[in-house]
């Protein structure tokens, strides 16, 4: 009000309208969004306080004109920022007291009741497929036969002859199928490889994992199905040596490399010679716990030397072919891995034992 | 099997020059020999030292003994026992005099038997302790008085000590089968001897200067005095010695062998049997000792047994023998002079001739069996017997004479009479032993010497050869060395498995997954995603399943289960999953998704021997009210993922039980589905061909697999996987996408209830042809007005073409061939709104 009846003649004037004018857009109000519109109007519109006084511009000399209109110029962006600084307060404020209603508390789905759409894969699937991906990379195929297999794949092939310990020392189960004794539930992978053998595709670079069976009742350590992983190599040249190699290989880049494995003699009937592989305790890491019984070693798998009766069986010659064989419980491996404490909890299905191995 | 370390190291002699190995062994001596067992293969299982026995039991000697009034049998006995005053002591005994020297078991010791000694009074006499006889202390069976100890033998000193029994170290160890050498204190040391630096010997052992003198010639001679064996068939036994003595019969050192059974698990007997379990565990050859004077003629023969014979074994079970048939082997029995058997040849003894206090003359057998008869015999009856295990493994056939030298040696006998059938020595096995031929296995050469250090001190004998190859002789204690890898295993195992080295291998080929195996991972992989959980499911499940699941026709049964409930071959996945299910109820879980990818079985096609075995992949879920929706989703879904699938459901209409026959016959191995809920189910077509079925399980099979628990309704997925493999696997090529908007057109049509929303849908988009990019349903209803058979499907059609947007006229059109099309296909009326 103070600067709208002033009509400056001088710049003395001007510059005190002026400055009559910058303190009242100091004390216009600039909320709320209503006051902040009428103040905008009162100074930026068309007939506002800045364009009336910039109508006696013309009234001052050229120099004074200059000096007036820079003046008024400054004030004017000032009053433009100004305003729409305070334009997107209120905006924000406004969009803030909207979201304040719409508040959601994230935590809820977070815990909601079944909220789980994930599932799991078996932790034996799991540590299979690990498994198989470590020795696809190192060139290898994987290979599966049937669960149910004749006495002659299972046994007779691999060089387990009719009255033979090793038949007691795995109990089997056998099936009311053509003769007594006649056709078994595998109860090891290894008939997998005399069939790849008779294949006749060499040489052969294959893991075998697979679900096998024993007639043993079930306690802490032994289901009566469980899964192996069994390698087959064969090739020309092949030794002893890359045997322990490949074992070793792979049990540094399965359990790490603090870990290795070691070979001690031991007897399979379907390899010579033959080997028992250790690793070091991935409790203790070889320092001696309770799970190695004190002695930093764990028993993992068996392993040897394709024996020359197996490659005869299928009419390979070992003359010219050689090769090793090795292999494993797939839920051992699980059971180290994830301090399983007794295995038939893989027989119950447990969905608070399933959901468990989700990651 | 459990040896000794005080027993081993009695076969271990210094390399001259050398230290003898330590009796008492540090745990770094120790750990030297675990290591060096472990490394040969045979392997420990546990190490356990054993305290000296009889805590607390001191030699004590008599000072005075005085008669107490009143009492017939206890006199009142002081013992100076090392303290500063005699010790007062009640005793039964009479046996003893002043000046005696005899243990004395003080208050707090614990004899044999947890027998703990308190202080007591009797007949008004305190009793600090307890005088004691050889048998209360378990070091003979002579309980008729006091232990009178020599007047050497140190006043207040601990007993233990002065007759010798120190602390014992126990080594368990685990022998493979292939070692029947190994299952002997004798046959370990061989082994191990080298690698720890030391030679074995042969002669040593406690007893071995007993006065056994003349046994070499006697046994030189085939015969020796009176004839032992009679009739002998060779075929049932490669060799047996039999050797006659007269008792009586005692222990040069009871002390020592009867501690040393005990730590080995048996139990003291008798002298004689003592003295045969001895050489067993030393030796590894069985031997068994019969009563002379039971024996009818005073000899035994062997011979095949016949079909159904009787003999009572010594545990006093009547036992029915069996004969050989072919390669069926059979039992084989010890005779006597008349052919009666008196024994079950390398299993147990028979009852009749057994050893009793009263026996004063014995005939001891030492003989080698078959070792496929002994397996045999000892798997059908049941009954295992260390002589029996070893037999079964292989017991050499050369190990008679050294054996009866040691048995005579133990009891300081000579025999009267000794006698044998059967070649001496049995001949040797040889085997051609090509020096590239372990470089080719092993992949590193050994030169002729290195291999003669090897093998030599382990018993084999390395020819001269040539450069190329060499004779090697096998020790008989080794019938598992038959061919030349097993010569090159033994190099391997004594050179150190450890020390051949290692290489990496180099794989001809680039590894990777089947295009099967990676569609296997990408099912397991979606169905987690959508919230499903794998199970694993057993192969044997319970026969009673077939019938509540609606199989039809036989099972596949395991002829020796462990229980009925995992008895037959399963013929669905459903039977393992709806246990999972009953399970997790069982736990308040009753809301599951779960999935298998398993195999099933049926029987055998044709003139196969094995059954037909394939793999499906099981989907179960539950649901308030509809269990078979949400998979017919799932399975939808499943197609995408996998691509190149067209999957359609086949369902019966209410009335057609002949069109489920019909599909039924179609799908792989019948009467191996389970039996749905017949309004709510449908047979699976994979790009045409039947390969599963979906839908819910009928309400009476949940109730009856899950015992009641499960209120919601099951919905059920099952597909035989080779549907997989049926499929267009070339890769998809993209198509046009048209730069024209699309038109969505609404049609609902009126239809028969039994025509189902595929087939509407599938009709749609044949009148539309190429211009109908998509044909979805959008609503179902059904109403009073249209009637109890009738339905209402309404779907929307997209339609879009690469040229052009579609014209009204070109709508017009195609809603007169959809019209058209549904009322003479399906029987549907358009609805006009
Ligand atoms: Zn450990």
């Amino acid at each position: 009000m103070a600067g709208s009846d002033v009509n400056p003649g001088s710049l003395r004037e001007f510059l005190a309208a002026l400055e009559s004018l910058r303190s009242s857009f100091d004390e216009a109000p600039l909320a709320p969004e209503e006051a902040l519109r009428a103040t905008e109007g009162r100074f930026l519109a068309k007939g506002g306080e800045i364009a009336l006084l910039s109508r006696s511009l013309g009234r001052l000399s050229q120099d004074d004109r200059r000096e007036a209109g820079s003046a008024l110029q400054a004030f004017r962006a000032r009053v433009t920022e100004t305003l729409s600084t305070q334009r997107r307060y209120l905006e924000s404020l406004a969009s803030l007291e909207r979201e304040r209603q719409e508040r959601y508390d994230l935590t809820e789905d977070l815990v909601r009741e079944r909220r789980a759409a994930v599932g799991a894969l078996n932790v034996v699937t799991q540590t299979r497929y690990a498994l198989e991906d470590l020795f696809v990379g190192m060139g290898f195929s994987i290979e599966t036969g049937p669960e149910v297999e004749s006495e002659w794949y299972n046994f007779e092939a691999l060089n387990v002859a009719k009255y033979h310990p090793a038949r007691d020392a795995q109990d089997s189960f056998f099936l009311e199928l053509g003769e007594p004794g006649s056709v078994v539930l595998r109860t090891q992978t290894s008939p997998v490889q005399i069939r790849l053998l008779e294949r006749g595709v060499l040489p052969i670079y294959a893991v075998i994992p697979g679900k096998v069976f024993r007639r043993d009742t079930p306690d802490a350590r032994h289901t009566p199905s469980f899964h192996q992983i069994e390698g087959l190599v064969v090739d020309e040249h092949i030794t002893f040596q890359d045997l322990a190699g490949t074992v070793s290989g792979f049990t540094k880049a399965y359990f790490g490399q603090e870990i290795s494995a070691r070979l001690r003699p031991a007897y399979f009937p379907f390899t010579e010679p033959s080997a028992e592989f250790e690793i070091t305790c991935t409790i203790c890491l070889g320092s001696g716990c309770r799970t190695c019984s004190g002695v930093g070693w764990i028993e993992l798998g068996g392993c040897g030397m394709v024996h020359p009766n197996v490659f005869r069986s299928v009419g390979v010659d070992p003359e010219r072919w050689s090769g090793f064989a090795f292999g494993f419980g797939i839920e051992r491996l699980a059971q180290m891995k994830h301090g399983l404490a007794d295995m038939r909890v893989l027989l119950d299905n447990d969905l608070r034992f399933l959901s468990q191995f989700r990651g | 099997m459990k040896i000794l370390y005080s027993w081993l190291v009695e076969f271990f002699e210094p390399r001259p020059g050398a230290e003898a190995p330590s009796l008492q062994p540090s745990p770094s001596e120790l750990n030297l020999l675990v290591d060096a067992l472990n490394s040969l293969g045979m392997v420990v299982e546990s190490v356990e030292r054993v305290p000296a026995p009889l805590a607390g039991v001191v030699v004590a000697e008599v000072a005075q003994i005085d008669e107490i009034e009143g009492a017939d049998h206890i006199r009142h006995v002081l013992v100076h026992s090392g303290q500063e005053s005699p010790v007062s002591v009640v005793c039964g005994a009479t046996n003893f005099a002043v000046g005696d020297r005899v243990p004395f078991a003080q208050v707090g010791a614990v004899l044999p038997g947890e027998f703990r000694i308190e202080r007591r009074t009797m007949m008004g006499k305190v009793s600090n302790g307890m005088l004691c006889s050889a048998r209360e202390l378990e070091l003979s069976d002579d309980g008729s008085g006091l232990m009178i100890l020599p007047a050497d033998a140190p006043v207040g000193g601990a007993l233990a000590k002065f007759l010798g029994l120190e602390e014992e170290i126990v080594i368990d160890l685990a022998i493979e089968a292939n070692r029947p050498d190994a299952n002997s204190v004798a046959g370990v040391a061989r082994d191990v001897a080298p690698t720890l630096g030391f030679v074995f010997r042969s002669d040593s052992g406690i007893g071995a200067q007993a006065p056994a003198k003349v046994l070499r010639d006697q046994l030189d001679r085939s015969s020796h005095g009176e004839r032992l064996i009679g009739e002998v068939d060779l075929a049932a036994v490669s060799r047996i010695v039999a050797a006659k003595f007269q008792g009586p019969f005692a222990l040069v050192d009871p002390t020592t062998v009867r501690r040393r059974l005990q730590l080995c698990g048996m139990r003291s007997i008798s002298p004689v049997v003592d003295a045969s379990n001895y050489v067993m565990i030393e030796m590894g050859q069985p031997t068994h000792p019969y009563d002379l004077r039971a024996l009818s003629g005073s000899s035994i023969g062997v011979r095949n047994a016949r079909d159904g014979e009787r003999l009572k074994t010594l545990d006093g079970e009547e036992r029915v023998l069996q004969g050989t048939h072919g390669e069926d082997v059979g039992d084989i029995v010890i005779v006597d002079a008349d052919s009666t058997p008196v024994g079950l040849a390398g299993v147990m003894g028979g009852d009749s001739s057994v050893i009793t206090a009263e026996t004063t003359s014995v005939l001891l057998e030492l003989a080698c069996f078959p070792r496929s008869n002994i397996a045999r015999t000892s798997k059908r009856l049941g009954l295992r017997s260390e002589a029996s295990a070893r037999f079964e493994r292989g017991v050499d056939p050369n190990a008679a004479e050294w054996a009866l030298r040691r048995f005579c040696e133990l009891l300081a006998q000579e025999p009267l009479a000794v006698d044998s059938a059967g070649p001496r020595p049995v001949p040797s096995v040889t085997v051609s032993l090509r020096l590239a031929q372990i470089e080719r296995l092993l992949g590193r050469g050994f030169e002729i010497d290195h291999l003669r250090r090897l093998l030599e001190p382990c018993g084999f004998l390395v020819g001269d050869g040539s450069d190329d190859i060499t004779e090697v002789v096998v020790p008989s204690f080794r019938p598992d060395c038959t061919i030349e890898a097993d010569i090159i295993e033994e190099i391997a195992r004594h050179e150190g498995y450890r020390s051949l080295g290692e290489r990496r291998i180099q794989s001809p080929y680039v590894g990777k997954l089947t295009p099967y195996q990676r569609d296997l991972r990408k099912i397991g992989d979606f169905l987690v995603s959508r919230g499903y959980f794998e199970l694993m499911g057993s192969a044997l499940v319970n026969d009673e399943d077939s019938a509540v699941l609606g199989l039809s026709g036989p099972s596949i049964r395991a002829s020796n289960p462990l229980s009925a409930e995992e008895s037959v071959l399963r013929r669905t996945l459903a039977s393992t999953a709806l246990a999972a299910l009953r399970f997790n109820a069982a736990r308040r879980r009753s809301e599951v998704a779960l999935f298998e990818i398993g195999e099933v079985f049926s029987m055998p096609v044709g003139t196969a021997m094995l059954p037909d075995e394939t793999t499906r992949l099981g989907v179960m879920t539950t649901s308030p009210e509809n269990g078979a929706a949400p998979l017919v989703g799932l399975l939808a879904d499943l197609a995408l993922v996998l691509g190149s699938l067209e999957v359609e459901i086949v369902q019966p209409s209410r009335d057609s039980e002949a069109i489920v026959a019909a599909t039924l016959a179609g799908l792989p191995s019948p009467g191996s589905w389970p039996d749905l809920h017949f309004g709510r189910s449908g047979y699976v077509v994979v790009n045409g061909v039947p390969c599963g079925a979906i839908g819910e399980f009928k309400v009476e099979t949940v109730r009856d697999m899950t015992d009641g628990l499960i209120r919601d309704r099951v919905g059920w997925l099952e597909l035989d996987l080779s549907c997989l493999g049926i499929r267009d696997r070339r890769p998809h090529q993209a198509q046009e996408l048209s730069h024209f908007t699309s038109t969505d057109l609404d049609l609902a049509f009126e239809l028969e209830v039994g025509v189902s929303a595929l087939q509407l849908c599938r009709t749609v988009q044949r009148a539309c042809g190429d211009l109908a990019r998509s044909v979805e349903l959008f609503d179902v209803f059904t109403s009073e007005r249209l009637g109890p058979n009738r339905r209402s499907l309404a779907v929307r059609i997209r339609l879009e073409s690469i040229e052009s947007t579609v014209s009204e006229s070109q709508l017009a059109e195609i809603i007169q061939r959809v019209e058209d099309l549904v009322r003479t296909d399906l029987g549907g009326v358009l609805r006009r709104s």
